[in-house]
C-alpha cells in the first residue's frame, strides 16, 4: 500500500495565504512608490516594532474565533491592567510581583467572560461589549482618568529594552510560536478547533465545551495583559485610554484578513500574523503619506467591515 | 449467544406523545442486528435512549447481564455503545486523522501533546482495514464524498472503541458498490465479535447484511425474528405497517378544473446529494396530488424547489399555463403558491408570538390600511377562520408555542387560507400531530379542494397520501413514477412501488 | 367590579417585564430624594429629561432594530457625522442657509448611513455587530475629516430653535423624544412593518416561506435606526449648537443598555418602546444620582455595562425559563 506523502508546508502556506500575501505585497509596493521614507530600515523596524502589541492581541483572540466566539473587552483589559500594575509599581511593589497581579487581573476579566458566556449561554458579543464598558470604567476609576508616569527600569529593560528591535517584537514572536505550538500540536488546540461552526461534533464525543471555551477567554484576557506590559514600556506610561480607538478592531480584523472567521474551526496563526502585518503596514504608509490620524480611522474600519465581508462570503463558499 | 445488551420495558413520553411503550430488545454480540419501521415508529428514540441522548421514563438496560444508567452520551461511550447518525456529524475543517482521533487523541507526553505521527499511521492503518487504505488521512472531512466520510466516521467509532455499534440509515446516499463495501466492513466487524444496529429503510439490503431484525410500529416491539430464507420483503412491510387501517383520511371527490401547476423535466440534488432527474407532474384546479417516496428520498426538497426555496437543477414550472421563474418565495407567493412547511416550529411558525399573528402573516395588505395594522379586523378574520377550522377562539391569542401540534397546524393553513393563494404545498402535513387532528387536517385539505384550490402533499405515510389524494406520483430510488389514480392504488402496491427494486445508487436515475 | 380589574391589572403589571424598571425607578428615586434635597426640584427634573431625550430618541430605533435580530453599533458615530454634515451645509449655505433644508440632508444622511448599514448586512450577509463595528469607524473617521478634527459651528438659529428650547417649563427636545418615543411605540406593534420586525427577530425563516422579502425589510430596519440616530445629531447639535465629530461616544451602548434593561430580548422576537422608555428613564435616574454622590462622568461607563451585563444575564434566565 503506498503511504501518502503529506503536501510540504511550504505549499499548503502558499495554498492558504496567497490572497493575503498578495496584498500584502501590493500594499507595500504601493507605499515604497509614494512615499520616499516607507522602505528604510528604520521604517520597517518601526513597523514591526509597532506590529508586536497588536499581535499579541491578535494571537489571544485566533484562540477565541477558533472557538466560535470573539472577545470585544481586550482594549479595556489592555487598559486596566496597565493602570493596575502601574499603581503597584508606584506602591514600591517587586516588579514581579506586581506583573503577576496583573497577570491574574486579566486572567480574571477573562474567565468572567467565559463563565457568563458558558453558565447562561448568552452570545459573546454582547458579554464582552458589556465587560469593555465595565473594565473601561474601572480603569478610569483607578487611574482617577490620568494617565500614570513613570515605569521601573527593570519593567521597562525586559519589555522595551534598547537593542535595535526593541524586546516587544521578540515576545510577541515568542508568544505567537507558543501559540501555534498550542494550536496545532495539543490536544487542547484539537479541541479549541473543533467547537467552531457549531458544537455538536465535539460535544457528542465528550470534550468539555464549557471548560475548553472557559479557557480561550482566560488566555485573551492574558494576551491583553502582556501587550498592555508592551505599551506601557513603549510610552513609559499607563493610560486608562489605551486601546480605545483602534487596537481593539485590529485584534479582530487582522485574524479574519488571515484567513480565521468568526464561525471557528479555523487557528491559523501565520494568518494572523500576516493580517498585523497588513494592518501596520497600511497605518505607517498612511502616515508616510501625511494621511491624517482621522483618515487612518477610516481605513482601518474600512478594511475590517471589509474582513467581514470576505469572511462571509468565504463561508458561502 | 452471547447477550450484549438487554432493553426491557422501555417507555419514553415526549409531552403527550408515546414515542416508545414498553420495548424489549436484545443484541447479541456478533449480530448485525436490522432495526425496522416507519416514520415516528420509535426506532430513532430507542437507540437515542442506548446512547445517552434521551433518559427513558421506565426500563432497563443491561450490558452482559448487569444494569447500567445511561445519562448522557459519554456514559454510553464508557461503555462501549456508540451511533453513528445519518448526518455523521463530522467536522468538516478538520482532518480525516484529527475526526477519526476527536476526543481519543493519542497524546505524546504529560502535556497534552500530541503524537500527530502515530495517530496519523493508525488512521492509515485503519482505513486500510476497512477497504480504504485509499483515503489521505490529511484531506479536510468537508472535501470528501459522502461514502468515504462515512468511512471515517466508522473508523472515529472503533477508536472510541467497544462493541456496539449503531448505524443509521448508513446506505441512504451510497451508491450498489459502496454499500457492497460497507458491509464487508460490517462483516468485518462482526467477526469481531462486535454488535451491529442497522437501522434502514432499504429493506433489501437489511435481508442481505442482517441476522436478525426487530419490526418497531407506533413506539411498540411488533417482532424480534431470525433472518431466513423464508422472510421477504412483503412479511417486513406487513409487519411495519400493520393491517388495520387504523386512521381515517375522509376524502370527498371533486371535477378537477384546468391545470394550475405543471412541473416539466425537474431536476434537482436531495441533501443527501443524490440528483433527481425527469421529474414531471401537474396540479388542477380542485384536485389534490400527492407526492409520496420513502423517508430522505427527496420530497422535502422536491416541495423547496416548487416553492423558491432551493435551486432546480433543471426544469421549467408553468402556472396556469404560463412558465415562471421561481426563484424566491417572494415570486412563489407572486404566483399564487402558498406553502405549508414541514418542519412547523422551525421554519412555519414564529412560536414566540400570537397564533393569530402567525396567521395573518401572509395576508398583512389584507389587514392593514396604509401600513396600520386594524386589530379588529385582523381579530375578526382570524375567529372568521378559526371557527371554519374547528378551533377553540381563544386560541388565537395564545403564543402559537403553547398550542398542541395539531392546532399549530391548523394556524399555518389558516395563513395559506387568509393568503389566497391558489396552489398550496403541503410537506408532511400530518407529522407528529394525534390522530384525531390528522383528521381533522384531512377534512380540511379536501374542503379546500373542494373551493377550486389546487392541492400538493407531500408525505411519507402512504395511508395520508391514499385517504386524501386525487392522483398519486412516487418518488423512489429508480425516478419519479406517476401519476397514479387513486382508486388503482392500495397500500400494498403502494408500498411496493415505494420500496422500489434494489437501489441503482447515487448515479442518474433514468 | 372597578376593584377587581384593578387588582387584576395590577397583578399583570407586577408580572411583566415593566414592573422590574419601574420598580427601580422608585425605589432609586425614593433614595436619592431622602439622600439629596436636589433631586425633587423641577430643574433636576428637567435636567434628567435633557439628558435623557437623545438616548431616548436612539434607543427607539434600536429597540426596532433588535427586536427584528439586529443590531446597530455605529449609531454614535451616525450622530457625529451627520451634525458635522449639517454644520458644514449651514456653514456654507448663503445666509446661514434653511433650516428646512438642513433637516432634509440630517435624514438623508441618517437613511445613508443605515442603509450602508443593513445591506451589507442584509445581502452580503456580515454579522450585524462586527460590520456596525466597522461602520463605527468609518463614520467617525469620516466625521473628523469633514471637520478637520475641531467642532463646527455656525448652526443656522432656526434649526436650533426646532430642536432645543423650551415648551413652557418642558424642553423641547424632551418632547421631540416623547414623540418619537410613542411613533416608535405605534409602530412596532401596530404597523405591518413592526409585525414583520418581530417575526424577523422570531424565526427569519418563517418570513421568508410567508413570501416576504426579508432583506429589504432588513435594510428599511436600518435605515429606520440610521434616521433616529440623525435626528438625535439634529437635536445634539442645537443643544450644543455646535457639531462636534466626536460627539456620540458610547451612544451606542447606552442606547443597547437601555432597549435591554426594558425587557426587549438581544436575541429578537420581542420588542417593547415602553420598556424602553422605562429604561431610560432609569438609566437617567441613575445617572443623576451618580452626578449628586460627586461621581465623575467618566466613571459612570462602569455603571452601564454592569447594567447591560445584570440586564442580558436575566434575560437569558427568563429565555430559558420560558422555552420549557
Amino acid at each position: 500500500m503506498i503511504r501518502l506523502r503529506q503536501k510540504s508546508i511550504f505549499r499548503r502556506t502558499l495554498d492558504r495565504y496567497w490572497g493575503v500575501i498578495t496584498s500584502l505585497l501590493v500594499i507595500n509596493l504601493f507605499f515604497t512608490l509614494t512615499s520616499e521614507y516607507y522602505f528604510t530600515a528604520y521604517n520597517i523596524i518601526n513597523i514591526l516594532d509597532h506590529s508586536a502589541i497588536s499581535l499579541i492581541l491578535s494571537i489571544g483572540m485566533v484562540f477565541v474565533l477558533a472557538s466560535g466566539g470573539i472577545d470585544l473587552s481586550v482594549g479595556s483589559t489592555l487598559a486596566f491592567t496597565g493602570i493596575i500594575a502601574a499603581l503597584l509599581f508606584a506602591a514600591d511593589l517587586p516588579i514581579l510581583i506586581a506583573i503577576l497581579i496583573a497577570i491574574l487581573a486579566g486572567m480574571l476579566i477573562g474567565l468572567i467572560n467565559g463563565v457568563v458566556i458558558t453558565h447562561y449561554k448568552l452570545q459573546p458579543f454582547i458579554v464582552t461589549l458589556a465587560m469593555l464598558s465595565i473594565v473601561r470604567g474601572l480603569a478610569l476609576v483607578f487611574s482617577g482618568g490620568n494617565p500614570i508616569i513613570g515605569m521601573p527600569q527593570g519593567f521597562l529593560a525586559f519589555f522595551a529594552g534598547d537593542t535595535l528591535f526593541g524586546n516587544g517584537i521578540f515576545i510577541a514572536l515568542g508568544l505567537t510560536a507558543l501559540a501555534a505550538l498550542v494550536l496545532e500540536k495539543t490536544k487542547f488546540g484539537t479541541y479549541v478547533k473543533s467547537l467552531g461552526g457549531g458544537e455538536e461534533a465535539a460535544f457528542l464525543v465528550g470534550v468539555n465545551t464549557s471548560k475548553i471555551k472557559i479557557c480561550v477567554y482566560i488566555i485573551s484576557g492574558f494576551c491583553a495583559v502582556i501587550a498592555s506590559f508592551l505599551f506601557m514600556a513603549s510610552m513609559d506610561a499607563a493610560e486608562p485610554i489605551a486601546g480605545l480607538t483602534t487596537e481593539w478592531m485590529e485584534a479582530i480584523a487582522a485574524p479574519i484578513i488571515g484567513g480565521n472567521s468568526l464561525d471557528g474551526g479555523k487557528a491559523y496563526v501565520v494568518g494572523a500574523i500576516l493580517g498585523v502585518l497588513v494592518l501596520s503596514c497600511i497605518k505607517s504608509g498612511l502616515n508616510m503619506m501625511g494621511v491624517g490620524q482621522h483618515y487612518q480611522q477610516i481605513a482601518i474600519g474600512s478594511v475590517i467591515v471589509a474582513a467581514v465581508i470576505l469572511d462571509s462570503i468565504r463561508r458561502k463558499l | 449467544m452471547n447477550t450484549l445488551i438487554e432493553m426491557k420495558s422501555l417507555k419514553k413520553t415526549f409531552g403527550g406523545i408515546k414515542a416508545i411503550q414498553n420495548v424489549d430488545l436484545e443484541l447479541y454480540a456478533g449480530e448485525v442486528h436490522g432495526l425496522l419501521g416507519e416514520n415516528g415508529a420509535g426506532k430513532s428514540t430507542l437507540m437515542r435512549i442506548l446512547c445517552g441522548l434521551e433518559i427513558p421514563d421506565k426500563g432497563i438496560i443491561k450490558i452482559e447481564e448487569k444494569p447500567v444508567e445511561i445519562f448522557k452520551p459519554t456514559d454510553a461511550q464508557n461503555l462501549g455503545i456508540g451511533m453513528i447518525p445519518q448526518e455523521l456529524i463530522l467536522i468538516d475543517g478538520m482532518t480525516v486523522t484529527e475526526n477519526i482521533f476527536l476526543g481519543h487523541e493519542i497524546e505524546s507526553n504529560k502535556l497534552g501533546f500530541l503524537n500527530q505521527r502515530e495517530m496519523r499511521e493508525k488512521a492509515m492503518d485503519l482505513l486500510e482495514g476497512l477497504g480504504s487504505g485509499d483515503i489521505d488521512p490529511d484531506t479536510y472531512v468537508g472535501l470528501l464524498p459522502k461514502a468515504e466520510q462515512q468511512i471515517v466516521a466508522i473508523a472515529r467509532r472503533i477508536i472510541q472503541g467497544g462493541k456496539v455499534f449503531i448505524m443509521d440509515e448508513p446506505t441512504s446516499a451510497l451508491t450498489e458498490n459502496e454499500t457492497e463495501k460497507l458491509f464487508t466492513v460490517i462483516r468485518k466487524l462482526c467477526s469481531e465479535g462486535k454488535a451491529v444496529v442497522f437501522i434502514s429503510h432499504r429493506l433489501e439490503e437489511v435481508l442481505d447484511i442482517c441476522d436478525r431484525f426487530t419490526v418497531l410500529r407506533d413506539g411498540k416491539r411488533i417482532v424480534s425474528v431470525e433472518n431466513t430464507d423464508q422472510i421477504k420483503k412483503g412479511h417486513l412491510i406487513s409487519f411495519m405497517i400493520g393491517n388495520e387501517i387504523e386512521e381515517e383520511f375522509p376524502h370527498t371527490a371533486t371535477t378537477p378544473g384546468e391545470k394550475k401547476l405543471e412541473a416539466q423535466n425537474l431536476s434537482f440534488t436531495t441533501s443527501q446529494g443524490v440528483e433527481v432527474k425527469n421529474v414531471n407532474f401537474d396540479v388542477c384546479a380542485g384536485e389534490v396530488v400527492g407526492i409520496t417516496g420513502l423517508v430522505g428520498v427527496g420530497k422535502t426538497e422536491l416541495a423547496q424547489s416548487v416553492m423558491g426555496l432551493r435551486k432546480l437543477k433543471d426544469g421549467q414550472i408553468l402556472i396556469n399555463g404560463k412558465k415562471k421563474n421561481i426563484n424566491s418565495p417572494v415570486s412563489a407567493v407572486k404566483s399564487g403558491i402558498g406553502y405549508v412547511t414541514e418542519d412547523r416550529r422551525g421554519e412555519g411558525l414564529v412560536l414566540g408570538l400570537k397564533s393569530l399573528y402567525n396567521m395573518t402573516l401572509s395576508s398583512l395588505k389584507k389587514i392593514t390600511r396604509f401600513y396600520v395594522i386594524r386589530g379588529y379586523h385582523e381579530k375578526k378574520l382570524g375567529l372568521d377562520y378559526s371557527s371554519k377550522l374547528n378551533m377553540k377562539n381563544e386560541y388565537i391569542d395564545l403564543e402559537v408555542k403553547k398550542l398542541s401540534g395539531g392546532n399549530q397546524q391548523k394556524a399555518v393553513v389558516i395563513r395559506q387560507m387568509m393568503g389566497d393563494s391558489e396552489i398550496i404545498i403541503f410537506d408532511e402535513p400530518t407529522k407528529g400531530i394525534d390522530v384525531g387532528a390528522k383528521a381533522e387536517i384531512a377534512r380540511l385539505i379536501s374542503s379546500l379542494s373542494k373551493e377550486g384550490k389546487s392541492i400538493l402533499i407531500f408525505s411519507s405515510e402512504p395511508r395520508e397520501i391514499l385517504g386524501v389524494s386525487d392522483r398519486i406520483y412516487v418518488l423512489n430510488n429508480k425516478g419519479f413514477k406517476g401519476p397514479f389514480k387513486r382508486g388503482d392504488l392500495d397500500y400494498k402496491k403502494l408500498m411496493a412501488i415505494e420500496f422500489g427494486e434494489k437501489n441503482a445508487g447515487g448515479a442518474q436515475y433514468e | 367590579m372597578n376593584k377587581n380589574t384593578l387588582q387584576q391589572a395590577g397583578k399583570r403589571f407586577l408580572l411583566s417585564e415593566y414592573s422590574g424598571p419601574t420598580i427601580a425607578i422608585l425605589v432609586i428615586g425614593i433614595f436619592l430624594s431622602i439622600f439629596s434635597p436636589q433631586f425633587l426640584k423641577l430643574t433636576n427634573f428637567i435636567n434628567i429629561s435633557n439628558q435623557i431625550a437623545i438616548n431616548i430618541i436612539i434607543a427607539v430605533g434600536m429597540t426596532i432594530l433588535i427586536t427584528s435580530g439586529g443590531i446597530d453599533l455605529s449609531v454614535g458615530a451616525n450622530v457625529a457625522l451627520s451634525g458635522v454634515i449639517i454644520a458644514l451645509y449651514f456653514r456654507a449655505a448663503p445666509d446661514g442657509g434653511s433650516p428646512f433644508i438642513g433637516i432634509l440632508i440630517g435624514l438623508g444622511m441618517g437613511m445613508l448611513l443605515g442603509a450602508i448599514n443593513g445591506v451589507i448586512v442584509a445581502y452580503l450577509k456580515a454579522p450585524a455587530f462586527i460590520t456596525t463595528l466597522g461602520t463605527m469607524g468609518v463614520f467617525r473617521g469620516f466625521a473628523l475629516v469633514f471637520s478637520g478634527g475641531r467642532p463646527l459651528m455656525g448652526i443656522n438659529t432656526d434649526f436650533i430653535n426646532t430642536f432645543s428650547g423650551f415648551v413652557g417649563a418642558i424642553p423641547k427636545q424632551f418632547i421631540i423624544a416623547l414623540l418619537i418615543a410613542l411613533i416608535g411605540g405605534f409602530v412596532l406593534n401596530h404597523t405591518s412593518m413592526g409585525r414583520i420586525a418581530k417575526c424577523m427577530g422570531g424565526n427569519e425563516r418563517t418570513l421568508r416561506v410567508s413570501g416576504i422579502p426579508v432583506e429589504v425589510y432588513k435594510v428599511l430596519m436600518y435605515m429606520i435606526t440610521g434616521v433616529l440616530a440623525s435626528i438625535a445629531g439634529m437635536v445634539l447639535t442645537s443643544m450644543m449648537a455646535v457639531a462636534e465629530p466626536i460627539a456620540g461616544q458610547f451612544y451606542e451602548l447606552d442606547a443597547v443598555a437601555v432597549v435591554v434593561m426594558g425587557g426587549t430580548l438581544l436575541q429578537g422576537g420581542k420588542g417593547t418602546v415602553f420598556g424602553t422608555l422605562l429604561g431610560a428613564i432609569l438609566l437617567g435616574v441613575v445617572r443623576n444620582g451618580l452626578n449628586m454622590i460627586g461621581v465623575p462622568a467618566n466613571y459612570q461607563q462602569l455603571f452601564v455595562g454592569l447594567i447591560i451585563m445584570i440586564a442580558v444575564i436575566s434575560g437569558s434566565r427568563r429565555k430559558q425559563a420560558v422555552q420549557f
